[in-house]
């Protein structure tokens, strides 16, 4: 892993519009957002498999699509590898996409059930005018078996529906990685697969990683799987990030309450580490109106009167643990 | 308690589809002890949740029981009529489905779907009495009781798993099947709902048949587990037992690929191979073709019953079993 940023989001936010009804339009002036994503600032490095964590609606998925440029931020900044990337449009954006490559939760609904596999992988080469016919070809031939799957000439005639779970997801990963992107997003990537299956990509993942020198963004809400694959972690509650470390650091010495909670939830697959102590009660707030102050003070078991009006800050723990929660001593 | 309150033998569920016969559950065998917690994992198309259905003669056409008894305190449920089933069904034994959205009737409150549970089972209560009685154990489920008046859109995804729960309570029954019932929930409210289910399997001296792909859960709650793979259970035995010592081939594998947040690891093991089509299963023992283990006696006989160490293991390296 370097030390250089591929990523910088700064300041980053995103709200969508409540749509109400024209009825309610014409009595009210005040329009009401999702805040989705509210100011969060991180990095991603060069070479490194960088976690985004948190509970269904934590805006964990939007950072990803934002960074991806599939949805446009409200305000702050996208860099990557030095270039603004945040007001990219037309034929700039679209010849700057290879960089970077998506990959989705439901490698089913991600294929094209009318395409091979073989076109599946090529569509985005052909989109980005990849060198000849034939050049294209090779191309796929050698992605294809650089996730093992193997025989070539078999599968790649072969339509998606023909596939199993973990084959799909192959695919998937082999047509992220076909035009050399430098940042993969994996969206709850193994969500979908089944139990012998999930390891199987994870593996794949890593192996990849150092094969092509990708960096990756890993958005998921499976700690466990988080602390397998992940180098550092950032854990996300209600639109910003509470809490950013190493692996180590944020699982082994987690700062913020609701890290704190969110580790003690995770069920461990083996009985003699029954969970014995209480968890926070209560269940995430809306984000079109997120609690004052310290968003997570409605189900903090160690809030004060102050959280409730005071916005934390980041504290620094080390050079690379930061926490946003006052109460960390 | 040691008496079992639900006990499979040989339980066999067949769909025919025109490409075959799947057979879906393979003549399982599974003991319920009065009130334990029995987990039931496996992947996806493994026969768990048809196994589950068909407790209660869910199981519709083109699937059916195609033999083997489910013995329900005493009584053996394959040979009931329909009618006999409705009244066993919700007032003896519950189901819990996994995903709150769909099981609940958008259109109508909440408080409706417990008096309709009430009227459909119970004659001459009053709405009244009924309403008291919905009152307490949704107040027991940590949800006030105004709520009962709005719709289930209304409620959070945990308040709705918790209203399937209550539904599934509010006849007092004996045993509940939960499939899957925290699928739609994130970590934290997951926690709470197996909270939940432990102390209240404590209160009204439930059983519980819990119906999981996820290992963990498992781990946390149950008192049994039964590992199935392709529709047949391959090993079954005492939660803290099987986890420390898994003997199947399949489950160590299972267990060995699973991410755990309590350790560091260095790699996960990868199972090779999928699951098989269950309308051509493997000769012999099912999971043959992705075992590392496997013998010759693997690809030629189906291992049954076999024990080792008061475990049930359906494996050949530990006997030759009784067929």
């Amino acid at each position: 892993m370097s030390e250089k940023n591929l990523v910088e989001v700064q300041n980053l936010k995103k709200y969508f519009p409540v749509s109400t009804s024209f009825i309610e339009g014409l009595f009210t002036r005040e329009r009401l957002f999702v805040r989705a994503v509210d100011e969060i600032s991180f990095v991603i490095k060069e070479g490194e498999v960088m976690g985004l964590c948190g509970e269904s609606g934590c805006g964990k998925t939007t950072t990803g699509r934002m960074i991806m440029r599939l949805l446009d931020a409200t305000s702050g900044s996208i860099r990557f590898d030095g270039l603004d990337i945040t007001g990219l449009s037309g034929g700039k954006l679209r010849r700057f996409r290879p960089n970077m490559q998506m990959v989705f939760q439901d490698p089913h609904a991600s294929l094209n059930p009318r395409m091979t596999v073989a076109e599946n992988i090529g569509h985005s080469l052909t989109v980005q005018h990849f060198g000849t016919r034939q050049q294209r070809t090779e191309r796929i031939s050698e992605v294809m078996e650089s996730v093992a799957l193997t025989p070539v000439h078999d599968i790649s005639r072969r339509y998606p529906h023909l596939l199993s779970g973990g084959q799909k997801q192959r695919v998937v990963l082999a047509r992220a990685l076909a035009v050399k992107p430098k940042l993969v997003v994996a969206d709850e990537p193994i969500a979908m697969a089944d139990v012998s299956v999930r390891a199987l990509i994870l593996e794949l993942m890593l192996k990849l990683k150092d094969e092509y020198n990708l960096t990756y963004l890993f958005i998921t809400h499976d700690l466990a799987t988080a602390k397998y694959v992940c180098d550092r972690v950032a854990i996300m509650y209600l639109g910003v990030i509470v809490e950013i470390g190493t692996i180590n650091e944020v699982f082994e010495n987690p700062k913020h309450p609701y890290t704190q909670a969110l580790l003690s939830a995770v069920p461990v697959p083996d009985p003699a580490a029954r969970r014995q102590h209480a968890i926070p009660r209560g269940e995430i707030p809306s984000a079109v109106d997120p609690p004052p102050g310290c968003r997570f003070h409605t189900r903090c078991p160690i809030a004060d009167d102050l959280c409730s009006s005071i916005v934390p800050d980041m504290i620094e723990i080390s050079s690379t643990h930061r926490a946003a929660c006052r109460l960390i001593r | 308690m040691n008496e079992q309150i639900l006990s499979l033998q040989e339980l066999s569920i067949h769909y025919s589809t025109f490409d075959g016969t799947v057979k879906a559950v393979d003549r399982a065998s599974l003991d319920l002890p009065t009130g334990q917690v029995v987990g039931l994992v496996g992947e996806s198309g493994c026969g768990k949740s048809t196994l589950g259905l068909s407790i209660l003669r869910l199981v519709r056409p083109p699937g059916g029981i195609a033999g083997g008894r489910i013995v329900f305190e005493n009584d053996d449920l394959v040979t009931k009529e329909e009618n006999e089933m409705r009244a066993i069904r919700g007032s003896r034994i519950a189901m819990v489905f996994q995903d709150p959205m769909t099981s609940l009737n958008p259109l109508i409150r909440i408080d409706r779907h417990f008096l309709e549970t009430i009227a459909s089972h119970e004659n001459g209560v009053s709405k009244s009495h009924a309403m008291e009685r919905i009152e307490t154990l949704v107040e027991r489920l940590g949800i006030s009781r105004s709520r009962l008046h709005e719709y289930p859109h209304q409620l959070s995804g945990g308040m709705r798993q918790r209203i399937m729960i209550g539904l599934g309570l509010i006849l007092n029954p004996r045993l509940i099947i939960a499939d899957e019932p925290t699928n739609s929930l994130d970590v934290i409210v997951e926690a709470h709902f197996l909270d939940l289910l432990n102390d209240l399997k404590e209160e009204f001296n439930l059983t519980i048949l819990l119906i999981t792909h996820n290992m963990g859960i498992v781990a946390e709650l149950a008192d049994r587990v039964a590992v199935m793979y392709a529709g047949t259970i391959v090993e079954e035995g005492d939660v803290y037992d099987l986890f420390k010592n898994p003997m199947h081939p399949y489950t160590r594998g299972l267990l060995a690929s699973i991410p755990n947040i309590k350790i560091d690891q260095t790699s996960l093991y990868i199972m090779s191979g999928s699951p098989p089509n269950l309308i051509d299963p493997p000769t012999g023992c099912s999971f043959h073709p992705r075992c590392a283990q496997a013998m010759d006696i693997c690809r030629q006989k189906e291992p049954r019953g076999i024990t080792s160490d008061g475990r049930r293991v359906e494996c050949f390296l530990y006997g030759e079993g009784t067929t």
